[in-house]
């Protein structure tokens, strides 16, 4: 790899799209060119600085809605009539329509939990109560969701914000001593549902949007991601 | 319901990527409620033209695509104004030093339009110059001039700045 094509892939490298051998010359360029190293820390800074942005999309969707699907009594009438039915339809309803998963969301967490937790890439992570609170209070996560979500066994090990697919989410890690899940919790979500686990970078990984909270899920294996998945559904 | 099947399937596809248009379009337009019509404009244009998305291409290039023509084509550049920081980020600095993200804020808000835009789809964004190139209709040569001039605009107002401390 040059240092033109360096910089190309610089915003790919910090969004995680590079793939394996791509990311390995990277990496390597990178730790023989000065030159390219400050191009790569500068842009980092940029991009935190950005992504440090408060934004809220919720009134643009909603107006977005509205003008594709105005409401009218007839079809205030038809919803009504719509929940009925998927009231006695019951539980089943979100287990029979899965949503379809965001496929390059999941490689992205996927890859993210590879480096950062199996592979143990140094971060700045939040150990303690006093810097994991304010930060699990930012994207909505209550102690009482900590609970729901960490398998039997496990606890939180440690989260910090980090990037996926351009976007700012809460990491949070549980673990054993031995396995360890990554939950990746978005400040905004649209499917409502859990997805099918799929599999990445040797490790499970769902999506997920229950109540308050939406994001991913990645387990060292399938059963630690079904495992949260499975608790996912009391939030 | 009126918009069926066909609306869920727009929005599972378009809705998580708005916060990452609103942020992109914050930064390019410089205030809130305008960068605000251009994501909820860029939504409407790729709603009426969602039916001829090839199932194959990618949906965020897709749209940041809609809004960068929505954005030439109504004259919006010309009520652009320079960008300051957002200041109630406070929930959101938990990790990131303030004055200096403060710092490469103001020193991105003096960069052009076109470097601006083109610095944050490769470095915030994550796009490729290829991608980029395709997405502004301007050859590749074009994006990465641009981004190297970005970039050294960028490294020479942040380290006068920060080269004090
Ligand atoms: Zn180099």
């Amino acid at each position: 790899m040059n240092c033109s094509q360096f910089e190309d892939a610089v915003g790919p490298y910090l969004a995680s799209r590079l793939e394996a051998d791509t990311l390995a010359e990277f990496t390597a360029h990178s730790a023989s060119c000065p030159a390219c190293a400050a191009v790569l820390e500068q842009s980092e800074e940029l991009r935190l600085a950005v992504l440090a942005d408060p934004v809220d999309p919720a009134h643009v969707i909603s107006a977005v809605r509205t003008a594709i699907d105005p409401p009218s009594s007839a079809r205030w009438w038809l919803g009504v009539a719509a929940s009925i039915t998927f009231a006695v339809a019951g539980a089943a309803y979100w287990t029979q329509t899965r949503p379809s998963p965001d496929l390059r969301l999941l490689a992205a967490a996927a890859r993210d939990h590879r480096i950062e937790v199996r592979e143990q890439q140094p971060r700045h992570w939040q150990l303690d109560t006093v810097g994991v609170g304010p930060l699990l209070a930012a994207y909505g996560v209550e102690s009482s969701d900590l609970e729901r979500l960490r398998p039997a066994g496990f606890h939180l090990d440690k989260a910090k914000q980090c990037g996926l697919s351009g976007e700012r989410v809460l990491h949070m890690v549980f673990t054993d001593g031995q396995r360890s899940v990554s939950v990746y919790i978005r400040s905004y979500g649209a499917r409502q549902g859990v997805t099918a686990t799929e599999e990445f970078e040797n490790s499970g990984v769902s999506e997920f949007h229950r109540g308050r909270l939406s994001g991913v899920v990645v387990g060292d294996n399938r059963g630690v991601c079904a495992d949260v998945v499975r608790r996912l559904s009391a939030i | 319901m009126a918009g069926g099947v066909r609306q869920v399937e727009f929005e599972n596809l378009a809705i998580p990527h708005a916060a990452a248009l609103l942020r992109f379009a914050q930064r390019l337009c410089g205030d809130r409620s305008t960068a605000e019509d251009l994501v909820q404009d860029t939504l409407l244009r790729g709603w009426r033209s969602f039916g001829q998305l090839q199932a194959d291409s990618n949906p965020r290039a897709w749209l940041f695509r809609i809004l960068l023509n929505a954005w030439r084509s109504e004259g919006r550049r010309r009520s652009a104004r320079p960008v300051e920081a957002p200041l109630d980020r406070a929930a959101h600095a938990v990790q990131t030093d303030l004055s200096e993200s403060v710092v490469v804020s103001a020193a991105l808000s003096r960069l052009s339009e076109d470097q601006r835009a083109v610095l944050l789809l490769a470095v915030v964004e994550g796009f490729t110059c290829k991608e980029i190139a395709s997405m502004l209709d301007i050859p590749i040569g074009t994006v990465m001039s641009r981004l190297g001039r970005a970039r050294a605009a960028m490294k020479e107002s942040v380290g006068r700045k920060v080269g004090t401390k």
